[in-house]
């Protein structure tokens, strides 16, 4: 299975090509059978571009190719993995990604991506560690005042 | 507090934005721009899908409304509300998750972590830093959400159940290569899919025709081409040119040679690079590749879409298949109907008799058979005797499983040879045959034998209607009898045997005998009131005597008697007056087909001879090959032949049977191949005929011809008649037309049939009895608990069968 890498998925598609996708993906829609390619086609290209809604709706799409058509599953799960950490949602990035792992231990585009979630992971810890650090430094401030206008 | 969220949100954007600098890999997640609102939905529906993830599998609506009123009111969805929602609805035990406080206190949210740790609630921090810069929550946002969460739940239940199979087959052959190479042909990776299908796919072609296009002066091609085709062009390159006259257009042309030339002159010193031209070829090699996978994402679509129509049309067979069902029981209902309107306009009649209701109307019109009994439940009917309506079947009778042998009725010690019961539950005769001529009355409710009727000879045909039997035997007679008084009579018999008896005056040993004697000698009786009790007790009512040879078949209704007999005659009697009315003769009619319309090529077929079976010793009967001429040496059965030699006796090899026994088959009329309705009768005779009588004329009008073997039974209604016989089939002859609507083949000789609208019920000479289902043309067989030798006669009512065996055994089967 080739899959992309991570940084495939910084770079957006332009509007007009995205369009065109999402019209092949209307018109075969409304003619009964949208077939899986067509919706894969508009599904990455939603989760390349920056926009948080068109992403949201890129991994909606991918989760229904999921559910539709159980021999793409692996890579939906790569897919899945990547738009989810695109988006910020590390858990259930990191889940999707120990899935794929667990089935396929050796591929290196899974892996590479795990690192990433991990470093992700951790920057957010970080700054809401030095988050809560200022925060407990504020409030102690704010009540060391109190306590000396009290005084 | 709104004050410190913006403090905090500032605060890490500039983290975010210094974090976003150091690790210079990671994708800017936090940098994606979104329009403000209100941002504290985020971490809620965040808890919302955490919590909503572990209860799903239980309630399925009860999240979609928390969702929505998520989105239309988010001010009363605080945690403890969202949480008592959740709570409230599911019976989950994990309370922790569904609890959305958690998340802010330092207690991890999985129970893996061990410790008390800080990560989570940091994280739940900066993740509401990011709602706040990312925007509303879309239903998008959601719908992602909620249906990753379904997957992942689905698939950690599938880890531990074990892999789905198409899974490891997509492992197994998936390989694992770099972008662009193609793999295994079963198998196309979405992103070569997406590579080969995109737009800009298309984009290079254009530009290598760009490329290797000349640019040179404008020849205005296109209105030229416009124009040709009859279109409008501009007006103004229109007006120009129907301005300038030929003159110009001469010029032009002069012009454009020039210049054409000039342009083949430079390209000559310009070639395309060489490096274009691999890079050119490349790209084209690559699109054709790209042209081949789209090819195959195709083929495999269409793959899929015939599965979906396969499965598609199962699904229509299956509600085929219930239409047919419906049909059937359309049909029950219409027998039921039809039968309930018969005793409904029975009752009627009964009513509107004068006198004593029903009791006398009754007697008087049938003198021979004594009614003293008012109407009882199984009313004894003015009109058709066949009833096909529902029967009065105790209500056990739909507990017992069907299609087994509920009931076994042993005592014969020869193959049963003719088999009739009143009705369901009631009372059963059954004559055997050679070897055991003897007639037994069962009673079926007891399952046991009540007694014997003393035909003294062999019967071969019967039938029960009420209390009323006809017996047709070997002795050229024909007996009626009343089954009420058999038990009677038995008793009498035993304790006349015992010597017990004491009610009479004693009598002698001679007039014992005589009181026994069947003779109709009654008058010759020293003691009469012996005889005359003796002759009230009697079961046997009365004898009809007129054929010369064995009575084969016979079919009685009400007071007309129709029987057939060896001497290939069919008679007609009066039962009133014991007379024989008419006489019917077969052979004539089959030796003088001008007189009786046969349908379709009739030449009367050959006695039966096959002097080639060497294992049959000859007899008298067989065939008599001295007197047949011109019969085909061939041996052939039924060879059609000018010369038809009948008069002699008739017999005829069976095909042999399941357990390869055969024998002589030597009755001209079949033993259940007469019915008659008014003055319709039709009968099956030894020719493969089927003939069909008018009473009043006694002349055969019409002749169905198709059997290659003697007809041994036969049933008709209204539009149908149908015979099996012993050429192994079954037809269905439609009366309409004459001809054949249907043949069943079986395996071996039919000897006995049944039909309604819904089934035939027939005794093909296997040891299970074969039911047809006319509306969907399917077999089924009874034989669990059935017969150890092949079944061969039968008779149903309603759901109650009864079937007749050669191992000398009846039983009872609840259809």
């Amino acid at each position: 299975m080739s899959l992309p890498y991570a940084a495939d998925a910084e770079t957006p598609l332009t509007s007009a090509e995205l369009s065109v996708l999402e019209s092949q993906y209307q018109k075969e829609l409304a003619s009964g059978h949208a077939s899986t390619q067509s919706r894969f086609n508009l599904a990455w290209g939603l989760v390349k571009s920056r926009n948080r809604d068109e992403m949201a709706r890129g991994i909606g799409l991918l989760t229904e190719i999921y559910r539709s058509d159980p021999p793409r599953r692996r890579e939906c799960l790569y897919y899945l993995s990547l738009g989810h950490f695109k988006m910020g949602n590390f858990d259930e990035a990191r889940r999707f990604n120990a899935l794929l792992i667990e089935r396929e231990p050796n591929n290196l585009q899974a892996q590479s991506l795990q690192e990433l979630i991990e470093k992700g992971v951790a920057r957010e810890g970080y700054i809401g560690m030095a988050l809560m650090g200022g925060a407990a430094a504020l409030g102690g401030v704010v009540l060391a005042g109190l306590l000396r206008r009290r005084r | 507090m709104s004050s410190r969220r913006r403090r905090e949100a500032s605060g890490t954007n500039a983290l975010n934005a210094n974090g976003g600098s150091s690790t210079g890999g990671g994708p800017g997640s936090g940098t994606g721009a979104g329009s403000s609102s209100s941002s504290y939905l985020q971490p809620f529906s965040t808890a919302v899908s955490q919590s909503l993830s572990s209860t799903h599998a239980s309630s399925g609506s009860q999240y979609e409304s928390t969702r929505l009123l998520a989105d239309l009111a988010p001010h009363i969805m605080k945690p403890r509300i969202l949480a008592a929602a959740t709570n409230a609805s599911s019976h989950v035990t994990s309370a922790v998750s569904s609890n959305a406080l958690v998340g802010f206190l330092p207690i991890p949210l999985s129970f893996k972590g061990q410790g008390f740790s800080l990560v989570q609630p940091a994280r739940n921090l900066v993740r509401i830093g990011n709602a706040i810069r990312h925007g509303p929550v879309t239903s998008n946002d959601l719908l992602a959400l909620e249906s990753s969460h379904q997957i992942l739940a689905d698939a950690a239940l599938s880890m531990t159940a074990g892999y789905a199979d198409e899974e490891e087959h997509v492992a197994l052959r998936a390989i694992e290569g770099k972008k662009g190479e193609p793999s295994s042909p079963s198998q196309i990776s979405l992103l070569r899919g997406f590579e080969a299908t995109i737009p800009s796919a298309t984009l290079g072609r254009e530009r290598r025709r760009k490329e290797r296009a000349r640019e040179g002066p404008r020849m205005g091609l296109k209105t030229m081409g416009d124009r040709a085709r009859g279109l409008l062009t501009d007006v103004g390159d229109d007006s120009l040119d129907d301005a300038s006259s030929a003159n110009a257009a001469f010029v032009d042309r002069e012009k454009r040679k020039e210049q054409r030339s000039q342009l083949r002159a430079k390209h000559k010193d310009v070639p395309l690079k060489e490096g274009d031209l691999l890079r050119q070829e490349s790209e084209v090699k690559r699109e054709k590749e790209d042209i081949d996978i789209r090819r195959r994402l195709l083929q495999k679509e269409i793959a899929t879409v015939d599965v979906k129509i396969a499965e598609l049309q199962a699904v229509k067979d299956g509600l085929t298949g219930n239409l047919l069902g419906l049909k059937e029981e359309e049909l029950e209902l219409d027998d039921e109907a039809s039968g309930i309107a018969e005793m409904l306009s029975l009752q009627r009649h009964r009513q509107g008799m004068p006198g004593a209701a029903g009791k006398v109307a009754a007697a008087a019109h049938k003198q021979q058979r004594v009614v003293t009994t008012p109407a009882s439940s199984s009313d004894s009917t003015l009109s058709s005797r066949r009833r096909k309506g529902p029967m009065f079947l105790p209500s056990e009778h739909d507990e017992l499983p069907s299609g087994v042998a509920f009931m076994t009725l042993a005592g014969h010690t020869a193959p049963i040879s003719s088999l009739d019961f009143s009705e369901p539950y009631g009372a059963l005769v059954t004559a055997g045959g050679e070897g055991d001529a003897t007639v037994r009355v069962w009673d079926l409710s007891s399952g046991t034998q009540v007694g014997l009727l003393r035909h003294d000879a062999v019967v071969k045909a019967l039938q029960v209607e009420d209390e009323l039997c006809v017996t047709g035997g070997a002795d050229a007679k024909i007996k009626i009898w009343d089954l009420r008084k058999v038990e009677d009579w038995e008793t009498r018999l035993e304790m006349k045997a015992n010597g017990e008896w004491s009610d009479e005056p004693q009598v002698s040993r001679d007039d014992g005998e005589r009181g026994g004697d069947r003779e109709g000698t009654r008058s010759r009786e020293s003691s009469t009131t012996t005889a005359a009790a003796d002759s009230e007790r009697d079961p046997r009512l009365s004898a009809l005597e007129g054929h010369s040879k064995e009575v084969t078949a016979l079919y009685f209704d009400e007071t007309c008697l129709v029987s057939g007999a060896n001497d290939k005659t069919l008679r007609q009697w009066d039962l009133n007056t014991g007379q024989c009315v008419l006489t019917m003769d077969i052979l004539w009619a089959i030796s003088n087909p001008s007189a009786s319309q046969a349908l379709g090529e009739y030449s009367p077929p050959a006695a039966p001879a096959s002097p080639d079976l060497p294992s049959f010793s000859s007899t008298d009967s067989f065939g008599t090959p001295s007197r047949r001429h011109g019969g085909g040496g061939g041996g052939s059965n039924m060879a059609r032949s000018a010369v038809s030699d009948w008069s002699g006796n008739f017999s005829f090899p069976t095909p042999a049977a399941a357990d390869g026994s055969w024998e002589l088959y030597t009755d001209f009329v079949g033993s259940s191949a007469i019915q008659f309705w008014g003055y319709a009768l039709a009968s099956g005779s030894a020719d493969g005929a089927v003939r069909m009588w008018d009473m009043r004329t006694g002349q055969s009008h019409r002749t169905l011809l198709g059997h290659t073997a003697p007809v041994t039974c036969l049933q008709f209604d209204e539009t149908h008649v149908i015979s099996g016989s012993l050429d192994k089939s079954v037809r269905i002859w439609d009366l309409r037309t004459g001809g054949i609507s249907e043949t069943i083949k079986y395996e071996h000789g039919v000897t006995a049939l049944q039909f309604d609208s819904r089934k035939i019920v027939a005794a093909t000479g296997e040891n299970g009895v074969d039911i047809y289902n006319r509306t969907t043309l399917q077999h089924s067989t009874l034989n669990v608990n059935g017969h150890m030798k092949p079944v061969e006669r039968l008779r149903y009512m309603d759901r109650y069968a009864v079937s007749g065996g050669k191992d000398a055994v009846v039983k009872v089967w609840a259809l």
